[in-house]
């Protein structure tokens, strides 16, 4: 089951502070989302109105045809997993799990109990006395067994070792090619995290910079290096995002489609064509006015 | 995909919410009891009277019903919320399970004392037992402070031996007007901040004084000096405080309909 | 993002080589399953569309077939396609640069016999 997310020039304000401005997109498939954006882009913001958490100041969002807010059905079906303090909880991660599996129709305990067993997680012990990346696995458990049509898992890695993470990571697209639904993760981690994003959505100081998937984006950035004169004139009619200089030499981030023809300019010049991560493609799209 | 008849989430909240306070109740029903058994042993020694358990417990009762009043309101919204609960649902289940608590607490205790009534029968020491409870003693000089103390300690209360039905009842909206202050208290502080808090924290003394009034108007019992004038029947005045109760309920619903969960 | 990956061939080329690789070397024979997409993203930390591009391109050749809701396999025959192709290639991959190579330096055909044998006979050590 899927249901979409559609957003129409949405804006919070958080009194006179503009959070979201203008904010337009819309998901409408079963994939995985990559939410990037800086410390206090927006973000959870965004998120948090998804998950009817809060309200927007104006415009318009609709999940599955209806409004989400204080809607029982839709409401229902969107998971909203963030980073928790979870320091009065003395419930167990059994009697966690079982309370979720009331309130959440979808909810596989079965499969819970296999991801509970994957994080090693003791079933008894009262969940305040777990260590930080412990009761994040707990978090994605309760995120990833939901199996809500619409989950949201915002930086929900807070404090799991590197080994943990990376479990999550392959339940995640294990159990996304098996159950698919809207995942989308939001994160500072890029260039841990890009492969697992199908598209991607960047959010700078409020507002959306782009919405693309993940393969066209990222062959849209390209770095070109060689001898400066010639590295200058070939950038010259092309977006630049960000130079570096070493004697002589000099590499240049640009974005912007390069066609075959492009390519083969550059290499007959000399100059070395190269990819670009999306974490330096996301870091200097978000530069700038800061 | 198949509907089936599944229960209603604002029930699942109300059952979770009831079992959850009850385990905390039965935990100071506990405490109250071990204090209760102390003094009856120093009773039996001293030869004086003691209350029987129901009426030793139901002023502190209040006050816990007020405290778990506070912290249900910050504590279980948020949770819920996060389960894809509205908070419509959710208000409607945590009124449910107030009025669960309110009575399942005077029932316990009345059970307690008829079994412990019963035990003392048995041993001949019934005459220990009474079950009147303090009226409120008017002074000169009565200033608001000594009012509020009094109306607070000094709760309205009918004699069970009189007629239990009616004390239960009584106890019953005293614990429901408790815990929906606290409720209302904790709402207010969780959505406007501490200054807002504080005035609702007024208005709820306020509210206490008049519960305390309507009541003890209509049940006869002392008054202070200023409402001696009034005189009203007991209908009138658990009318009153069911207006009162169901006023309260409509603040903390427009409080929290749309309120933003704090992560 | 892996490191595993040269930056200058397509990423999505070099998997499906990796691929081809298993199957000449007899790591993953005919009628065995080949890895899931999602067992190759997770292995080599690349995004699923790239992973997808060169697993097409392997089923397009007929190196791999699809056996709907289990996965992935090796076709019969495929050893032999790709051992051909790169028979194939062979001449432009290794001889032509073996030859430029050799002329530069001076070395001479007979030469060159001697030193293939002399590899050969050390290799089968």
């Amino acid at each position: 089951m899927t249901l979409n997310v559609a957003v129409n020039n949405l804006n919070l304000a958080y009194g006179t502070y503009p959070a979201l401005k203008d904010v337009s997109f819309l998901l409408d498939e079963p994939k995985i989302y990559g939410l990037l954006g800086r410390n206090g882009a927006g973000k959870t913001s965004l998120l948090s109105i998804l998950a009817s958490f809060r309200e927007q100041t104006s415009g318009a969002i609709v999940i599955g045809g209806e409004a989400p807010f204080e809607n029982a059905e839709i409401m229902q079906h969107v998971s909203f997993i963030f980073n928790k303090d979870y320091k009065d909880e003395s419930d167990n991660v059994k009697e966690s799990l079982e309370y979720v599996g009331r309130y959440r129709s979808q909810f596989d305990a079965e499969y819970a109990d296999y991801l509970v067993k994957k994080f090693k997680l003791p079933l008894k012990k009262p969940i305040k006395e777990f260590s930080k990346g412990m009761q994040s696995a707990l978090n994605v458990t309760i995120g990833l067994a939901s199996r809500s049509p619409i989950t949201i898992f915002d930086e929900a890695y807070l404090g799991m070792d590197a080994p943990t993470r990376d479990i999550f990571y392959r339940e995640l697209l294990e159990d996304q090619s098996n159950h698919p639904r809207i995942i989308i993760l939001s994160t500072h981690l890029v260039s841990e995290m890009d492969y697992l994003f199908d598209e991607v959505i960047i959010l700078h100081k409020g507002s959306i910079v782009l919405q693309e998937d993940f393969e066209s984006l990222v062959t849209k950035g390209s770095s070109i290096t060689g001898a400066t004169e010639i590295v200058d004139e070939f950038v010259r009619p092309l977006k630049q995002l960000n130079t570096q200089q070493l004697g002589n030499t000099k590499s240049v981030m640009v974005y912007g489609e390069l066609s075959e023809r492009d390519r083969k300019v550059a290499q007959q010049k000399g100059l070395e064509v190269g990819p670009i991560s999306l974490q330096d493609l996301f870091i200097h799209l978000t530069e700038g006015d800061d | 995909m198949i509907k089936l008849k599944k229960t209603a989430v604002f029930s699942k909240v109300a059952t979770d919410l009831f079992w959850v306070q009850l385990f905390w109740a039965l935990g100071f029903l506990g405490v109250m009891f071990v204090i209760h058994l102390i003094k009856i042993g120093v009773a039996v020694n001293s030869n004086n009277d003691i209350e029987i358990y129901f009426v030793s417990t139901f002023v502190a009762a209040n006050i816990f019903m007020l405290v778990v009043g506070i912290i249900s309101s910050y504590g279980f919204l948020p949770h819920y919320v996060s389960n894809g609960v509205t908070r419509k649902d959710y208000f409607k289940g945590a009124a449910l399970a107030s009025v669960g608590l309110s009575i399942a607490l005077p029932v316990i205790t009345s059970i307690v004392s008829v079994i412990e009534l019963f035990i003392l029968k048995i041993f001949n020491i019934t005459t220990l037992f009474t079950t009147t409870f303090g009226e409120r003693v008017n002074m000169e000089d009565d200033g608001i402070v000594s009012d509020i103390i009094q109306s607070i300690i000094i709760a309205p209360y009918v004699d069970p031996q009189s007629n239990w039905l009616l004390a239960i009842f009584i106890v019953i909206l005293n614990l429901l007007t408790f815990y929906l202050l606290g409720w209302l208290i904790g709402s207010a502080f969780y959505r406007f901040g501490v200054i807002v808090g504080l005035v609702f924290i007024a208005i709820s003394v306020v509210l206490v004084l008049l519960e305390n009034a309507l009541l003890s108007i209509g049940l006869g019992l002392t008054v202070p000096e200023r409402l001696s004038s009034y005189d009203f029947g007991l209908p009138i005045s658990i009318i009153g405080v069911v207006a009162m109760i169901t006023i309260v309920l409509w603040v903390i619903r427009q409080l929290t309909k749309r309120v933003a969960i704090k992560m | 993002m892996s490191t595993l990956f040269d930056h200058d061939k397509p990423i999505y080329l070099q998997i499906r080589e990796k691929m081809e690789d298993q199957i000449v070397n007899d790591q993953l024979k005919e009628g065995e399953q080949a890895p899931s997409t999602n067992q190759l993203v997770s292995f080599y930390k690349i995004n699923h569309a790239t992973v997808s591009k060169g697993v097409n391109q392997l089923v397009e050749e007929g190196i791999l077939f699809k056996k709907r809701g289990i996965g992935m396999f090796v076709a019969e025959g495929a050893k032999g396609v790709l051992v051909q192709k790169r028979k194939d290639a062979f001449v432009d991959d290794y001889i032509v640069g073996l030859v430029r190579e050799a002329d530069k330096l001076g070395i001479t055909e007979k030469e060159i016999v001697h030193l293939i044998k002399e590899v050969k006979g050390s290799g089968s050590e």
